[in-house]
């Protein structure tokens, strides 16, 4: 697993764990059928992913986490979908492996598509 | 109630897989390679281990032969549903001990708020809750089916 697919997958770990500990949705999902008793192991293998991804975006992705509720943002059209700012044109899309940016507006982890 | 009295399901493209497999890793495997060759998902293998990671928070097979796993993910192009249906049943780990006969995959983007994401799960197992929609469902063919949960009758 490269870097970017760990990013990627810490991201939708962390949706999960959203819906998991949301207590609206706990108690209509759970009414419905659904546990949600493995939430511990989540957290042990979200720590495993952590370690992971390339270190210099876990900083980012934890402070974008903690302020915007979500780590990381698509960008469509060269624009941020987190704070919809245009990017500049120096602003491409990386080469190789990683399409992980950073938005110079709102200091989002952008995933180029 | 036909399917279309559930606006947060109603209006997500639907589709038909038939499960060859008995384990639940290889017909989510299954579900994931349809959704990614009907352009629905981007990145087959982010939303597989995603949906694998899903049944580690507790089994998605709700009982009776019923299993709605869901993923919202970065994977994912658009909100949709895939309808997975195996008549020999897939080993899904429920409770009740059941082999899942009908599995609802409920896939959302991951813009998509955490509240509209359960709705729509939520409105796929009220609409497959009945036993005589499930069995519908494994007796009709694959348009009927599809129209069947749209509202149209099998």
């Amino acid at each position: 697993m490269n870097s970017t697919q760990a990013l990627l997958e810490l991201h939708d770990l962390d949706q999960l764990l959203e819906l998991a500990r949301d207590p609206e949705c706990r108690t209509r999902l759970g009414r419905l059928g659904f546990t949600f008793t493995g939430i511990p192991v989540l957290e042990r293998e979200r720590t495993k992913l952590v370690a992971a991804v390339d270190q210099r975006w876990v900083t980012t992705y934890e402070r974008s986490l903690a302020r915007y509720g979500r780590g990381i943002n698509v960008v469509r059209e060269r624009v941020c979908q987190g704070c919809f700012v245009t990017l500049p044109t120096s602003a491409n899309p990386p080469v190789g492996e990683s399409g992980i940016h950073l938005c110079e507006s709102c200091g989002r982890l952008l995933y180029w598509r | 109630m036909a399917i279309t009295d559930v606006p947060a399901v109603s209006s997500l493209p639907l589709d038909l897989v038939e499960l060859r497999h008995k384990r639940r890793e290889s017909a989510l495997t299954q579900l994931v390679a349809a959704a990614e060759a009907a352009g629905i998902v981007r990145d087959g293998d982010v939303l597989l281990a995603s949906l694998l990671r899903a049944q580690r928070i507790g089994s998605t097979a709700v009982g009776r032969g019923l299993a709605v796993p869901h993923a919202r993910s970065f994977a994912v192009n658009r909100p949709a549903m895939l309808l997975g249906r195996s008549a020999r049943g897939v080993d899904w780990g429920a409770e009740d001990g059941v082999p899942v006969q009908i599995v609802a995959l409920v896939l959302s983007p991951a813009a998509t708020p955490v509240g509209m994401h359960a709705g729509r799960v939520a409105g796929a197992l009220h609409e497959l809750r009945l036993q005589r929609t499930r069995q519908r469902l494994l007796d009709v063919d694959a348009a009927g089916a599809v129209a069947l949960l749209r509202g149209g009758g099998a």
